[in-house]
């Protein structure tokens, strides 16, 4: 069975426990297993892996667009149930000091502000995307410099 | 022959074993025609007619192991020596001479002449002319072996590899080599020219103009006004007034005048300035990326060997800090010393042209600035010399420390890795002291000389006005023109400083363009499509200095065996597989691969059929995918996923937060070594190689990972040529064949069982290591051999 059609026959539904049980094109179910985006920045929508609870792969989706619509939405809501990356659309303003840096800004989940402990905290992700890891280890994600307004790119223009 | 190296003369050894080997070596006369001089006549006037030379080599020790030239010839015939040009010289008929050997251990080389029963002679010299001694003993190891045209092997007739032999460029001449990088930016180059130019002109202008203001305008109107205050009559005061008013009118439009022409040339000077800096800040911005871009390109095409003798901080400032001095060089030095030039120039013509004496006094002082420039310019390229090496030396220890900042802490040295740091910036200190206190007390006395010229001029020109040479004007004149004059003058010894320093940065920079290329590109490549991956080592011999590392080694491999090498540490192994991957290319000898020379195959489409693994798996900062991308960028992400699943890698990459977008670190810090090396492994397989290199793969991992790595790496393996090297004895269990190196020669071949039964070499090893094994407690056995022969220096070259 080619990839796409494997795809295409997996199901997914939540169980009692509100673990995520998938349903394989032969029959095959596994539940507890959790949806990974293997190339989260340079393709979120491909490369999803469904590993079960000990990490092993049970499945690759390779692309997204080959799921049942209904199991594309499961998946879509559970991956975004899982991830916290919240999107910068904004920054209102970035106060230095002692070699790290206090961000405030306004993100898609609301405004926060984080602590970065390195410029190598900023990197550039595809041709005008940008990444910042804080001193948690959250990720924020700008998905176009360019795009944002000229204060914010202003003050990104130190970093990057 | 190099002047480099005086003392060894090898009889055509510019065709060593090949087919023209005995043609060469016939003529002797051509041969002793490659001898210096002096040597040329000596060796001639030794040999007997029709003998023929075979090699020459100066001792450069007596038997008391003093310094002094000796002799030692071989000829077809004899052995003749003397051990300082003092003594008769000694012959030995070849009958006679059983064995010449060469030896050298810690800086002393000895070359013995050994007969049947006793030593003949023996000769001692410093470990520099190891390799000519060396050359001698081999010649004469193939003359007593009678070689014969028929013994080379046509496949040997390729070029041989010339060594990297850096040409020491002329200092200042450095500099000038330069213009090949300026080349490409001749178009704005003469733009900016164009504009000093013009700026330079109109910087000239407005001195100019306060000759006439004074003389045309101030001075007059001020002459008639004294006249008529002296008339004192009445009825002229009228008219006297009057005339003096339509006088002052006119006086303020001619001012007027010269000063909106003033204004003018200054502005003028201004914007010309401003466009010529800018343009050739411009152009010496690409200059220099094209000489970070050139020499780190050449640099990637340096040998290892290379690498091996530089310190990493040493290359890192030669490419950054060196190239931005000759940038500031080129924009801003060179710009004004033009700029200088031709000011000085143009003023010296101006003040010539408006008188002769006045202009001789100005530039009284000129000759002995001049001199004292060059006076002082040695110890300045010296003293910056230093200073760079003393800078080099710093972020040497930066490049050292902070890779290694683990050991550091772990051995609690931090304070004194930072009392080495702080000894390294006295270093630092000192050797900028020294500089300084030649510049700075170079500068004060360029500016006490100009006030001194200053003050002659003052002089000469109140004495020309006292006696009516010139007028006030003029010597106003003088005076804004010397301003400029002198200051231009510092400005330009300043530019002395920076040259200097421009052009000890461009000596280290060329220091490493002038180096060829340790393996060099085939003249006439031959392209390879699919290889099949059968290996060839056809008696390959490797030198490293003076120590025989790889000594005549014979070993076939067929397309997909795998072969195991064993040996101690210092064994050759990793020499063996650096000669087949052509990161060395070999003394003598050959390594084939489906049958034709290595040598032949253009160098990056050559390695694109081997994979390496190395011991410790290098990561670059970048994605995992980047990492495991790296020798084929082009690579699909359904590539790069299907070798990190075949690597074992894809489920542990999952696991990490941002998946295969993950960042990995210079050395990869946030992985584990297993971890690491699965990378690697994908890396490996990714490019399908038809020769894999397997470097102690798995040495530096537990056994729980090495069993991971191992499943990883029998997927790696198949269907490969392999090759590898492992101290553990026990991860080789599968290769087809066991080779057992020792002291750069083949000992042992042969299968785990048959090798062990033999209990030869293989045996011996194997049964220490399990003894260290149990000796130990531990269930495995121990991961490095005891060094068979404790003479052995070193590790693995």
């Amino acid at each position: 069975m080619s990839d796409k059609a494997a795809a295409a026959a997996i199901h997914l539904q939540h169980d009692a426990f509100g673990r995520l049980v998938v349903t394989l094109a032969n029959g095959q179910t596994h539940s507890g297993v959790v949806p990974v985006r293997a190339f989260p920045f340079s393709a979120p929508d491909q490369w999803i892996s469904l590993c079960d609870e000990t990490g092993h792969e049970v499945l690759c989706l390779i692309d997204l667009a080959d799921l049942s619509t209904e199991t594309y939405a499961r998946l879509s809501a559970e991956l975004s149930r899982r991830e916290f990356v919240p999107r910068i659309l904004r920054i209102l303003r970035v106060v230095e000091g002692g070699g790290s840096s206090q961000w405030f800004v306004e993100s898609d989940r609301g405004d926060t502000s984080f602590k970065l402990t390195s410029e190598d905290n900023i990197r550039r992700m595809g041709s005008d995307g940008a990444l910042l890891i804080d001193s948690h280890g959250i990720r924020y994600r700008i998905t176009s410099v360019p795009q944002l307004d000229s204060h914010s790119r202003k003050v990104l223009r130190q970093y990057l | 022959m190099s002047r480099g190296k005086p003392w060894c003369i090898l009889a055509a050894k510019k065709f060593p074993r090949t087919g023209h080997e005995q043609r060469t070596l016939t003529e002797t006369y051509a041969t002793c025609n490659q001898l210096p001089e002096p040597l040329r006549d000596i060796v001639q006037g030794l040999l007997e007619p029709g003998e023929s030379l075979r090699a020459v080599f100066q001792p450069d020790l007596d038997d008391r192991l003093r310094y002094c030239e000796g002799l030692v010839v071989l000829t077809d015939r004899r052995l003749l020596a003397r051990e300082t040009p003092a003594v008769a010289l000694r012959a030995w008929p070849l009958a006679q001479v059983e064995r010449v050997q060469a030896r050298d251990r810690g800086g002393l080389g000895t070359l013995e002449a050994l007969g049947p029963t006793a030593r003949l002679a023996c000769w001692h010299h410093t470990v520099g002319r190891a390799g000519a001694a060396r050359d001698l003993a081999d010649a004469f190891d193939r003359l007593a072996a009678g070689h014969a045209p028929g013994d080379l092997n046509p496949d040997d007739e390729l070029a041989v590899p010339e060594g990297e032999k850096p040409a020491a460029p002329a200092n200042v001449r450095s500099l000038f080599r330069l213009f090949r990088f300026a080349r490409a930016h001749t178009a704005a180059l003469a733009l900016g020219l164009l504009l000093t130019l013009g700026g330079t002109a109109a910087g000239l202008v407005p001195p100019y103009l306060t000759w006439p203001l004074v003389d045309k305008v101030l001075e007059p109107y001020q002459d008639h006004v004294k006249e008529l205050r002296s008339t004192s009559g009445t009825s002229d005061r009228q008219a006297g007034l009057r005339s003096i008013e339509r006088e002052r009118d006119a006086g303020f439009r001619r001012v007027g005048f010269y000063l909106i022409a003033f204004a003018g040339a200054s502005l003028l000077a201004w914007v010309l300035g401003w466009a010529q800096g800018w343009v050739l800040a411009w152009v010496s911005e690409r200059i220099s990326a094209d000489l970070r871009n050139t020499t780190y390109a050449h640099l990637q095409k340096l040998s290892l060997e290379f690498f091996g003798t530089k310190r990493t901080g040493d290359l890192v400032a030669r490419i950054s800090s060196d190239t931005d001095r000759i940038c500031s060089f080129l924009s801003d030095t060179l710009v004004d010393f033009v700029a200088d030039v031709l000011m000085i120039v143009g003023t010296a013509v101006v003040l010539i042209s408006i008188d002769p004496i006045l202009a001789a006094a100005t530039l009284c002082t000129f000759p002995i600035i001049a001199w004292l420039t060059v006076h002082l310019r040695d110890r300045l390229t010296h003293g910056f010399l230093h200073g760079g090496r003393a800078w080099a030396e710093m972020t040497s220890i930066l490049a050292d420390t902070i890779p290694g900042i683990r050991v550091v802490k772990a051995f609690a040295q931090e304070k004194r890795e930072a009392e080495r740091f702080g000894a390294s910036n006295l270093r630092i200190i000192a050797a900028n002291d020294r500089v300084n206190k030649v510049w700075t007390f170079f500068w004060p006395a360029v500016a006490l000389l100009n006030q001194v010229g200053l003050l002659v001029v003052w002089v000469v020109g109140a004495w020309e006005v006292f006696s009516g040479r010139v007028t006030v004007g003029v010597l106003v004149a003088f005076l804004a023109y010397i301003g400029r004059f002198y200051a231009r003058l510092e400005s330009m010894s300043r530019m002395a400083t920076n040259t200097q320093k421009a052009a000890a940065s461009s000596q280290r920079l060329f220091e490493i363009l002038d180096r060829p290329p340790g393996v060099p590109e085939p003249a006439h490549p031959v392209h390879l499509g699919k290889i099949r991956g059968a290996i060839e080592v056809r008696n390959a011999s490797f030198r490293f200095g003076s120590r025989q590392v790889i000594d005549g080694v014979s070993l076939q491999v067929k397309p997909g065996e795998m072969i195991g090498l064993v040996g101690t540490t210092g064994a050759g192994k990793s020499t063996l597989v650096n000669l087949v991957c052509r990161f060395y290319d070999v003394s003598e000898g050959a390594v084939l691969v489906d049958g034709t020379d290595v040598r032949s195959f253009p160098i990056a489409e050559y390695r694109r059929h081997i994979g390496i693994v190395l011991q410790d798996p290098f990561l670059f900062w970048g994605t995992i995918a980047e990492n495991i991308a790296y020798g084929k960028p082009e690579a699909t992400r359904a590539e790069i996923v299907a070798a990190a699943r075949t690597a074992r890698a894809h489920e542990f990459i999952l696991q990490l937060s941002d998946g295969y977008d993950s960042m990995v670190g210079e050395r990869g810090h946030t992985l584990s070594g297993g971890e690491r090396q699965r990378i690697s492994i994908a890396r490996a397989l990714l490019i399908d190689p038809s020769i894999l290199i397997l470097d102690e793969a798995t040495s530096s991992v537990d056994t729980q990972t090495e069993r991971e790595i191992q499943e990883a790496l029998d997927n790696l393996v198949r269907g490969r040529t392999t090759i590898a090297i492992a101290h553990r004895l026990s991860t080789l269990h599968h290769a087809d064949r066991l080779v057992v190196l020792e002291h750069g020669r083949i000992v042992e071949v042969g299968q785990h069982a048959n090798l062990l039964a033999a209990g030869g070499r293989y045996a011996q090893l194997y049964q220490a290591q399990m003894q260290l094994g149990q000796a130990l407690g531990s269930p495995e056995p121990p991961r490095e051999l005891p060094p068979a022969l404790p003479d052995r220096e070193g590790g693995d070259a």
